[in-house]
Parts: structure tokens; sequence; C-alpha cells
């Protein structure tokens, strides 16, 4: 850990985890470019010192800080080429000597730089997207702002709405014309949009909702991180109204997750909550460079006539009937109605109590049929054990972390990461008989019963009592330590009950 | 972190049993080229709900007439509506449609009209439903002068609901949430949506719709709308647009 030696005094608890090197980066980036310690520079002169530390490419890096300040005074980018150069020769001694760099890390294979809102967007491009809409709010708006800049590229049109109901209520028109359209949000964003939700789910209509969460309940925590949507997502609105979930485990997986959320949505006629969060959102990763040629996808529209069309038709194979947009000619001249009214086959309104439980089974089977398709997800570390930690969304990082660091230390964990939340793949229960103790970790409340989001989900769905939760719910994201000690914690109490 | 895996099963749409075949793809129209008028047979579905002698019957027959007149193509016309008396419509027309939750079709008549520009998307509403719940939407889809027509069925009170105050309701209207008299000032629709940028605005009473208004020419459809207050560009922009 390198820290500027002029402002901060590390505590000795900090030394425990890492080794602390104090350069006096306020007073040498003064004594390189002149001003106060109040003056800009000092970021430079910390890049130089990285640059060093990492061998990096300077003449690159001098390069880039000249683009950087091009538009401005010619001093300004010589000062901040002096506070690079003055930091890229401080001797850093024999530190230098406690890097080696695998060869692992050095890779055939293109990468790219990118944060989870900007993976998460790219991916809705790659997937054939071409309409959005939404409203403002932190930390959806970057996914905004993206396609707003990008869709009009590739024929496409975001729209800014006048609040989040008419952004769910456009995105569904325009999905309904045809177009699989996206619209997003974070948390009370979510909340406003439910009602609209729930008549997706009735008219199956695809729809994709973003949900960038944050901290909660209402305008909460806007800037930090929350895993508190997860209940909203899955059952949020009147009535029962299936619908699916997904949340990606890092940001590579948004960009995947995305395209796998469109063709969900299409397949099965139904609208998708994408679950990101704040962490996610935020965070820049490398991964590798997805294969364009390979996932993007077109998604035209199809107006070929039919000769009949029931939009709610009972038999339809998984009680899917392809959507119809208008401009299609039906040639028998019985036209569809979409609607959130129970109906009948034709979509006309109907109180027949026989119809309402058809159709309600319909709209629940569709998402049992998803289910069988979904992958089991695969678990980290042991196959059985003491224990096994179950994760979603941003947490896979530590998660994974924790697991290594307890089986270094002689405990049999392991980490199981859920990316579908609703519905949930089939065969988890093999996986869980083989622990002794579950543990769900999620950055939520314990809830007044005592379990978090996904733990409550999980012990409703597997009426296994073996689940518990690890919860955090303070605004930051779990470090590794926080689920080690838990980890010690609970693995010694089963030792000393056993 | 594993590598994500897309979902396989998605890529296969789902196909249509395969029966006796389709005709030939009807491809966009041509210039210039027109079909038969639809007739009133072809385009009534359901009997209409309404209550008999509803004003909501005649709104019906123009539509019917101006679909008729236009001759627009059955596939391309569009009839939305959110909640209440008035947005039952979609049902009593044999055409595409879409019967949306209350107070939101015209941001969802929007995102229809946008992705889809081929399309005559008209949307039926009453005066709860699009100036109040929906009041919002009704300022900022005339701000946004979005391509479509957007028909208020005004009786000035709920009737879906039985008789509660409206927006339009005017004061002293008695009603069964305002047993003493409504107190507040009706909004006057067609101010707003003026002042929000909508380029042809018209308002009628229902026994006009029999006869032509005195000063729009005698012509058909809507150009029988007692057109505010330009009526010389509105026609134009009127006949432009549909």
């Amino acid at each position: 850990m390198l820290y500027d030696s002029d402002h901060v005094e590390p505590k000795p608890e900090w030394q425990r985890d890492y080794r602390h090197v104090g350069v006096p980066i306020s007073g040498l980036t003064v004594e390189a470019i002149g001003g106060t310690a109040r003056d800009k520079g000092k970021n430079v002169y910390a890049l130089g010192l990285i640059a060093k530390l990492f061998d990096l490419n300077v003449e690159k890096l001098r390069s880039l800080i000249q683009e950087r300040f091009a538009g401005k005074d010619a001093s300004v980018a010589q000062n901040a080429l002096n506070a690079f150069d003055a930091g890229y020769s401080y001797s850093l001694g024999h530190l230098l000597e406690t890097f080696r760099f695998a060869d692992s890390q050095v890779r055939g294979v293109r990468q790219v730089v990118m944060n989870g809102n900007e993976a998460l967007a790219y991916g809705l491009l790659a997937a054939g997207v071409r309409f959005g809409a939404g409203y403002p709010i932190t930390p959806w708006s970057d996914i905004m702002e993206l396609l707003r800049r990008e869709l009009p590229k590739y024929g496409g049109t975001f729209v800014q709405c006048e609040d989040e109901i008419a952004a769910v209520s456009m995105a569904l028109g325009a999905s309904y014309a045809g177009r699989v359209a996206v619209t997003g949000s974070s948390g009370p964003g979510l909340s406003l949009k439910v009602e609209a939700l729930g008549w997706g789910v009735m008219a199956e209509i695809p729809l994709v909702i973003v949900d960038v969460q944050r901290g909660g309940p209402s305008t909460g925590m806007p800037t930090n991180v929350e895993q508190s949507d997860l209940n909203l997502a899955c059952f949020g609105g009147h009535g029962d109204s299936p619908r699916v979930v997904l949340a990606p485990a890092n940001v590579e997986d948004c960009f995947y997750m995305a395209i796998e959320a469109v063709n969900i949505a299409r397949r099965y006629s139904v609208p998708v909550i994408l679950l990101s969060d704040q962490a996610i959102a935020t965070r820049i990763e490398a991964f590798d460079e997805p294969n364009l040629q390979k996932v993007c996808q077109e998604l035209p529209l199809d107006l070929s006539p039919a000769r009949a069309h029931k939009p709610y038709d009972l038999a339809a194979p998984e009680g899917v009937a392809a959507h119809r947009p208008p401009g299609t000619p039906i040639v028998d001249g019985i036209y569809p109605v979409v609607t959130g009214l129970e109906h009948d086959e034709f979509g006309h309104p109907t109180s027949s109590p026989k119809l309402h439980t058809q159709m309600a089974a319909k709209r629940r089977k569709k998402l049992q049929a998803l289910a069988a398709t979904l992958p089991r997800p695969s678990v980290y570390g042991c196959r059985s054990g003491q224990l096994l930690l179950i994760g979603w969304g941003s947490t896979a990082g530590p998660i994974r972390e924790a697991v290594d660091r307890a089986r270094a230390a002689g405990q049999t964990v392991a980490a199981l990461h859920l990316r579908h939340l609703h519905p949930l793949p089939l065969g988890l229960e093999e996986i869980f008989d083989a622990f002794d103790h579950l543990r769900v970790v999620e950055m939520n409340d314990d809830g007044v019963y005592g379990y978090g989001q996904l733990a409550g989900l999980l012990r409703a769905r597997y009426r296994n009592q073996k689940i518990r939760g690890i919860n955090k719910a303070d605004g930051l994201a779990f470090k590794v330590r926080d689920i080690v000690e838990r980890i010690r914690h609970d693995v010694e109490e089963a030792m000393t009950k056993n | 972190m594993s590598s994500p895996s897309l979902a396989t099963p998605a890529q296969a749409a789902p196909t249509a049993p395969a029966a006796t075949p389709l005709p030939a793809p009807i491809v966009a129209p041509a210039e210039g080229e027109s079909r038969p008028p639809l007739t009133k047979k072809q385009l009534a579905a359901d009997h209409p709900t309404w209550c008999p002698g509803c004003g909501d019957f005649s709104v019906l027959a123009l539509y019917f007439k101006l679909i008729e007149k236009r001759r627009l193509w059955h596939e391309k016309i569009v009839t939305i509506s959110g909640i209440g008396c008035s947005s039952r419509f979609p049902y009593f027309v044999q055409a595409h449609g879409a019967h949306f939750i209350h107070g939101r079709a015209l941001p969802f008549a929007t995102g229809v009209s946008l992705t889809r520009p081929d399309l005559h998307v008209f949307v039926f509403s009453g005066d709860g439903d699009a100036f109040s719940i929906g009041g919002n939407h009704f300022t900022h889809t005339a701000r946004k002068n979005v391509k479509l027509t957007f028909v208020v069925m005004d009786n000035e009170v709920y009737g879906l609901t039985k008789k509660q105050t409206s927006p339009t309701s005017r004061t002293g209207f008695r009603s069964k949430t305002d047993l003493w008299g409504a107190v507040d000032q009706p909004i006057n629709p067609l101010k707003q949506a003026l002042a929000a940028g909508g380029d042809v605005c018209g308002s009628q009473q229902p026994h006009q719709s029999r006869a032509p208004a005195a000063d729009d020419g005698g012509g058909d459809g809507p150009r029988r709308l007692q057109l505010h207050p330009l009526p010389e560009r509105m026609r134009r922009v009127l006949s432009r647009r549909l």
C-alpha cells in the first residue's frame, strides 16, 4: 500500500493485512512543479510512482498525459509531465524487487476495460435492443446516457421520459410494436414501474427492466450499495405476476446477462428484471473482448401474415404463443387485443373462473419451463463439507476469496453463486444436501424473521432449516475479512455443537 | 469467476405448427396503392358495453367512418387505451389493439409510434384517464409532438366507477365524492394541449358528430372537428397527417 506520508499516518492494525510504504507525495510534487500542497499534480505524481512500480509503458503514458491536457495552456501539460517524471524517478528501492509478473498474466487475448453499467448497456446493444426509455436516477443514469448516445448509431432510439411510469409504459409500447425494448431504474424507480410490469406479465409482452440497486428504502443511500430490491423484483406488484429475475455476478457477466435477458424475454414473452447493483455498476474490470461476430444478434421485425392468431393460445407449446406485433395481417380478420384484463385466448375480457385459472397457470408454467432449461450453477471449492456460502450479484469476488482463505485454513468451505434468481435453476437441493451448513451472503437486512431476502426465498422454496444468513446492510460492499470471520465463527460454533 | 454462459434455449424462436400454406406476404404499402375501404361489418368486434344513449357510441361510429373514408389498411391500425368506460374501445374494434393501465395509454402509444412510424396509432381515453391520473403524460406527449391521434371522450364524470368527480367536472357538480358540490376549478384540456405544443387540437360536443361543424368546409372524418385556434393551419396539418 503506497500512501502519502505527508498526510496519512497508518494505524498499526492496517499493517496486519498489507505492507504500507510511505512516500511524501504532496511535498515532492510541490518540489517538482512548484505551487502549494493544495494544488493539483499529486495524482500525476502518483501515476509516475505506479508506472515505476508496475513497469508501465512510460512513452505511452506521457503521450496520454499530453493528450489529456491538449486543450489547455502548454505549461499545464508541461507541469503534469514534470510531476509524472518526478514520480517515476522516485527511488522505491528494494520495493521493486518484491514484484515479479507471472507469465499467466501475459495473455494473447485482447481485453476490454469498462464498468458494469457500460458492460450492461453494450450487452443490450449486442442483443439487438433498439429502443429504450428511462428517467434519470443514480446509479442507473449511466446506462441511460450511454444508450442515448449509442442507440442512434444503430438506427435505434432512447427516450428520456417525463417519469418512471412513462418510461416503462413507452418501453412496453415499443415491445408490443415488435421491438424488444429496455427500461431501467434504481430502487425508487422500480417501485414506480411495478404496476406496468404487472401489465407486461398479464399481457405477455417481452421487456427488459434493469434495476441498479442502491441503499434503500425510499431515497435511502443513493450512492451506496445494497442488495435489497430482490423481493420487489421477484414479487413486487399486485396479483400473481410471475416474472424472471437475473443477477449478473461481475462486470463481464453484465454484458452476457443482458443478452440472455433479452433472449428470455423474447422466448417466453415475459418481462425480465436484471438486478445489478451500485458496486458492479461503478466497478471497472478488464475482461476478454467478447466475440462480437458470435454474440451480436439482429432482431428483425417479423410482420409475416398469420392465417389466424390467438395471442393467448392455451394450447401453445410451453404456453407461449408467438407475439404478433401490429402490422401483421391476420387473414381471417380476427385481430388480437393485448390487455391487462383477464382475457380469453383472443385477448377479450372475461371473468370466467375457469379461464382465469387456466391463464394464471399458463403464465406460471412459462417460468417453470424456463427453469428446466437453466444451467445448474457450479460449486466453487469442495463438493461437500462443513459450509456452503450462497451468494448473488456483486458479492462473488469477496465470497470466493473468503472460501480460498477458509480452505487454506483447513476448513471445508465452498461457494455457490446464483445468477438466475427467479425462477431458480433445478437441482439445488442435491448441492445443499452435501453441506452441513448453508449461509446466504447478501448485502441486505436480517429481516423481521431473521433472514435476508435471498435466504427467505430459498427457505420458502427448499424448506431447508439449515439455510441462514450472513447479512450486512451498512451501504458498503463485503470485505473478505467480514466473511472469513463469520465463517470461522459459524464453523467453530457448529463444531462445538456437534 | 466461471465464464458466463449464454442461454442457448432462448435462441430458437417458437414456430407455429405448419398447416395450410399462408398467402404471400403483404409488403409495405406502395406509393398510391389502395385497397377497397374497410366496412363497418369488418371493423366491428365485441358489442359495446356502454350504457344506452352514451355519446361514446358516436365516437366509435366516427372512428369506423374515418377508417373507411381514409382507406386505412386493416393491419396498420392500432387502437390503444387506458382504463375507463372509454377505454374499452379496443375490444369493439376489429384491429390490433392494446388495453393498457390507467392513465398511461399515451406513453405506451408513444412507444408504438416511435418504433413503428408505418402504423396509424389511435388512443382513446376519458377525462379521468387523460387529465387526472394521466395528466402528466398528456402535457408531455403534446410537447414531444408524437405522431398519434388522441381522442378523449370527456363526460365530466367518472362513469365506470359510478359518478365520482372528474378533473373536468364543473364547480358545484354533486357527485359521490363531492356531496356538497365540487370545489375545484375544472381544467380546460384544449388550453393545456395548446400550451404544451400540440399542433392539432380540437373539441366537439356529442350532438355535433352527425353534422359537420359550421366552419370546417364540410369535409369528412376528423375535419368535422371544431378546430382551435387557427383553423386554416390546423386543417392543413390534419389533412397531411391523416
